[in-house]
């Protein structure tokens, strides 16, 4: 195309009007969906949180009850310190090659990653800002680690007390 | 004159419901049986209710009874659902024949009966009682007396036994402690024969006086009878054909079969926290009978000692031996209830010891305290997912066996 039509085309009043009303579409099609994306995002305060390995929750822990659950054979949670504060805990993986590990804020109600071994320099799961509601991840992607909010216990009626 | 008319028959719904809890309350040594069911939902009202489950609950042996049973297609014709009807059926019947057999509290019990007997008599007893007694003679054997169903006497002393227990004005003095002992002793002794159809169990010679009164052996089979019932009803699920759901008897006593929508169809039990709310462990399971026990469910403090409900043979006391819950799975229900109680009266290095040697094909899963430090033992670690971090794992597995740390 030569710089000639280009310039009859850009002088067409017909064409102008209609280039300005798609970028305003799209303009507003990105509003759109900041606002339904920043509107519905959950910044409630969250319960708990699941640490979760590839598919496997591997540790939970309730910020209202200051309980937590992990299997105890599999050796991937070591719990390393608590008090009336904070509670310390290192993730391990599966093959026991690698850690992370993790602090939890009793008092604010958070938990963060204070330290890892993975194998990128960039920590980028350290650098992560504490997870204190229900709109955060925390993710380790060497790992496969993902501390994730407990939005809502599922009631679920395969749960049976006994005793 | 419509309100008039509803004020009336609330007067009277309020009369018949006063009346019907006070009949309840009788908490006398003799009563008859207070076991009620609730009407299960016609087939109508369960599809329209929009549940998966068909449900029948009632109040039997002194406990809540818990039917629940699911259908491949959710009961889309009315034919299975009067399978599940007939069912409940059923299992009232056996929950009731049990209760009408070996309470030690209705009167029109053979067991009742035999307590009341004179030392050295011969009582005729039915083909239940026969051989819930049998079974019990077995275990007390196997345990080395540990599971003896002749403390009854002694778990009385200590003010259980009823669901209204209370803690003696005073404690029980040593002498009458050790009488009351001796009777239970007494159960290596008792006899159970069986001649042209007919049933019978004869009642040692042992007597003992207490507080100017002689007494001679006497029996509660309850525990052991909620076993056999959920033993039975397991058979009964099968033989209807359903698959899917449990029974629970007051909650811990169960026969489980399968989850219909869960991860591998299993039920996730939450075993009760013996100090504090909720549960302290959950494991995974179907298709097995369980039983569960610990000092929780009956219990009162005196100077800073817990006494509970489960007595130790040994002493004629409540259990000191510091296991607070021990819960069996696979097997029978009705040794797995007598077990639990054995269990917890043989203290953490021989129920360890009796694991090893005899339970290596069940679950095994235990809470200890030593010291106020409250200590996992089981058999199968590996299915344990703990829920109070207040308690720690206090064993290995070698080779199958249980070692402890």
């Amino acid at each position: 195309m030569s710089y000639n039509k280009i310039e009859q085309v850009r002088k067409t009043k017909y064409f102008r009007l209609w280039d300005i009303l798609i970028y305003g579409i799209i303009a507003l099609i990105i509003a759109a969906l900041f606002l339904v994306v920043f509107l519905t995002s959950d910044k409630s305060p969250t319960n708990g949180f699941t640490i979760r390995q590839a598919d496997k929750v591997v540790f939970t822990y309730y910020f209202d009850t200051d309980k937590y659950e992990y299997a105890l054979a599999d050796g991937i949670i070591s719990i390393d310190g608590q008090d009336d504060k904070s509670l310390k805990l290192t993730v391990y993986t599966a093959d026991k090659s690698g850690y992370n590990k993790v602090e939890v804020d009793k008092v604010n109600k958070s938990v963060k990653v204070v330290d890892a071994d993975c194998s990128l320099l960039k920590k980028d799961c350290v650098y992560t800002p504490a997870l204190k509601d229900n709109s955060s991840v925390i993710s380790c992607l060497p790992h496969e680690m993902y501390i994730e909010p407990l939005i809502k216990r599922v009631d679920n009626p395969s749960d049976i007390p006994l005793g | 004159m419509n309100k008039r008319l509803t004020t009336l028959c609330a007067f009277s719904l309020s009369a018949v419901l006063i009346s019907g809890v006070l009949s309840s309350c009788n908490i006398g040594e003799t009563q008859k049986s207070d076991s009620y069911f609730m009407p299960i939902a016609s087939y109508s009202q369960y599809k329209s209710s929009g549940s998966t489950m068909a449900e029948g609950c009632g109040h039997v042996m002194g406990t809540d009874a818990v039917l629940r049973i699911a259908d491949e297609n959710n009961f889309a014709t009315e034919e299975r659902y009067n399978a599940f009807s007939n069912l409940w059926e059923e299992v009232k019947g056996v929950l009731l024949s049990v209760e009408n057999s070996v309470s030690a509290t209705i009167e029109t019990s053979c067991i009742y009966k035999f307590n009341q007997a004179k030392a050295g008599s011969t009582v005729e007893i039915d083909e239940t009682a026969y051989e819930i007694l049998s079974l019990a003679k077995t275990v007390y054997e196997e345990t080395d007396g540990y599971f003896n169903p002749a403390v009854y006497q002694s778990v009385r002393l200590f003010g259980f036994g009823t669901a209204y227990y209370k803690k003696p004005d005073t404690m029980p003095s040593y002498e009458s402690v050790q009488a009351y002992k001796t009777l239970a002793d007494g159960f290596a002794d008792l006899t159970v024969s069986k001649s042209q159809d007919k049933y019978y169990a004869t009642k040692p010679q042992t007597t003992v006086s207490v507080d100017g009164a002689v007494h001679s052996l006497m029996l509660d089979l309850g525990g052991i009878g909620k076993g056999w019932c959920a033993d039975k009803i397991n058979k009964l699920i099968d033989e209807s054909g359903f698959k899917y759901g449990y029974l629970s008897l007051g909650s811990s006593t169960m026969a489980i079969k399968r989850h219909n929508s869960s991860d591998g169809n299993n039920y996730t039990l939450s075993v009760r926290d013996p100090r504090a709310n909720g549960g302290y462990a959950k494991f995974a399971v179907k298709d097995s009978c369980l039983s569960t026990s610990g000092d929780y469910e009956q219990f009162y403090e005196v100077d800073g000692v817990r006494y509970c409900h489960i007595i130790d043979p040994t002493t004629g006391s409540p259990i000191q031996t510091g296991v607070a819950s021990v819960t069996i799975v696979g097997g029978s229900a009705a040794q797995d209830d007598a077990l639990t109680t054995a269990l917890s009266a043989m203290g953490t290095v021989q129920a360890v010891e009796y694991i090893n040697d005899r339970l290596s094909d069940r679950f095994v899963l235990m809470l200890v305290f030593e010291e106020g430090q409250g200590k996992i033992i089981t058999n199968r670690p590996d299915q344990v997912t703990i829920i109070n971090g207040a308690y720690s794992l206090g064993n290995t597995v070698a080779e199958g066996k249980i070692v402890l740390n």
